[in-house]
């Protein structure tokens, strides 16, 4: 008979211990896991329903290909796109940015607490960026470096698509002067660091960075 | 094998190799239509990284219990209750949906076309409900066919949370009486067709009907 594909281990790794059984030590076998351990875990049972969901919205998302390619941020840029432009058309697009950095400052000035408890401004710009689903969720390319994200303009598309039937009269380089950088800004000062955002580049690729 | 023990070769059996049903792609009936129908495919082939990037955030989404345990369209309802909440403040509720039924247009005036053309009044609610993510990634709970659509309200999971920290000051019935039901009207009333919405119910289950014209 052909060994198992996977062997059963007789107890489980500890987290980072290299594969494989652990050194009996002393003579003593090893430790044995617990029956919880010896199970094997997906991480979602009792949430299978919330997890085909949004698999389900994920796979209509990402198949839709017509009339472009869609993405998993459609929607979100959407709602996005259509608040700003109201906002623009109102005259009231400064207030609207005010309004989501007043709306975000509970979030904020928790995560500026923890800033000012270690010293260490990273944690700052990780509550902006990769911890928070309203950004990682709408931003699908970026880079994390120390001091500093770089990401990729995620209204491109959606906005050409969207000018081309007349839904939008913005551009990129104003949704990044005019909402991006004012509300990262105004993240920034609640959380208690201080950072400096690229100006607009054309290639779309842009930077935020922790400054003295 | 044992050549004394062998038994007489047998015909071999002939296995069945059905086609898979027909994909969109090549022409109906073409020698690659019917190539492709051979072929076993998942419909994301050149799509990979767009797939494995959304799996990756699909499951970092519902492995944050931050606060609350997350669900997929949480950026979305944020972005939503943040205009919304913007534009009550404002006093500018119904020119967001003005505004907001009048960015649709082109869309919802295209599928008035299409059902004129066909005849099918029920285009409307596919258009409304089934192939628009922006409905689909925020309604995930969404059901139904043919005349009618039922949905789970989406907002009142994150505003309870957001509620407690002072985010928003909204309540989901209000969300459905003066933002929901006056789109979905609106967007019913580009496309040509009459739309009714069930008004609140306390267990926030929402259903969309197309009806006939009086």
């Amino acid at each position: 008979m052909a060994e198992p594909a996977r062997p059963v281990p007789a107890s489980a790794p500890p987290a980072g211990a290299p594969p494989g059984p652990p050194p009996a030590a002393g003579g003593k076998p090893p430790a044995m896991p617990t029956v919880q351990e010896f199970g094997l875990w997906s991480g979602f049972e009792g949430r299978e329903e919330l997890l085909g969901r949004g698999l389900v919205q994920l796979l209509k998302t990402v198949i839709a290909d017509a009339p472009y390619q869609h993405h998993l941020n459609d929607a979100a840029l959407k709602a996005h796109l259509s608040a700003i432009q109201f906002a623009k058309n109102l005259g009231l697009l400064p207030q609207l940015v005010a309004h989501d950095v007043k709306t975000l400052s509970p979030v904020n000035k928790r995560v500026g607490q923890l800033v000012a408890r270690t010293g260490n401004p990273e944690y700052g710009l990780v509550g902006l960026f990769e911890r928070t689903d309203c950004w990682y969720q709408l931003v699908l390319e970026w880079k994390v470096e120390p001091g500093r994200r770089t990401w990729r303009s995620p209204f491109h598309t959606v906005l050409a698509m969207g000018s081309r039937i007349g839904q939008f009269d913005l551009t990129e380089q104003e949704i990044h002067e005019e909402w991006t950088v004012p509300r990262i800004m105004g993240y920034a000062a609640d959380i208690g660091i201080k950072v400096k955002v690229s100006p607009w580049h054309e290639s779309g690729w842009l930077s935020c960075e922790l400054s003295a | 094998m044992n050549a004394r023990t062998a038994t007489p070769a047998a015909k071999p059996v002939i296995a069945e190799v059905p086609p898979h049903a027909p994909k969109a792609g090549a022409a109906a009936g073409t020698p690659a239509a019917m190539l492709n129908q051979y072929k076993t495919l998942s419909g994301f082939e050149g799509r990979e990284a767009d797939l494995g990037l959304s799996m990756s955030i699909l499951l970092k989404m519902l492995g944050n219990h931050a606060g609350y345990a997350h669900e997929m369209n949480d950026p979305l309802v944020k972005a939503h209750l943040l205009a919304i909440q913007f534009a009550k403040n404002n006093g500018t509720l119904a020119d967001y949906i003005a505004h907001d039924i009048k960015t649709m247009e082109p869309i919802n005036l295209r599928m008035k076309q299409i059902i004129e053309k066909t005849g099918i009044r029920e285009i409307a609610m596919v258009a409304l409900f089934d192939r628009t993510a922006c409905h689909y990634a925020l309604a995930l709970t969404t059901t139904g066919d043919g005349r009618s659509r039922t949905w789970q309200d989406p907002f009142g999971w994150v505003l309870s949370q957001c509620r407690k920290i002072g985010q928003f000051d909204l309540t989901p019935q209000e969300i459905h009486e003066t933002w929901t039901i006056p789109r979905l009207t609106g967007y019913g009333a580009s496309m040509g067709v009459t739309l009714k919405v069930s008004p609140w119910r306390e267990d926030g289950t929402i259903t969309c009907e197309l009806v006939d014209p009086d």
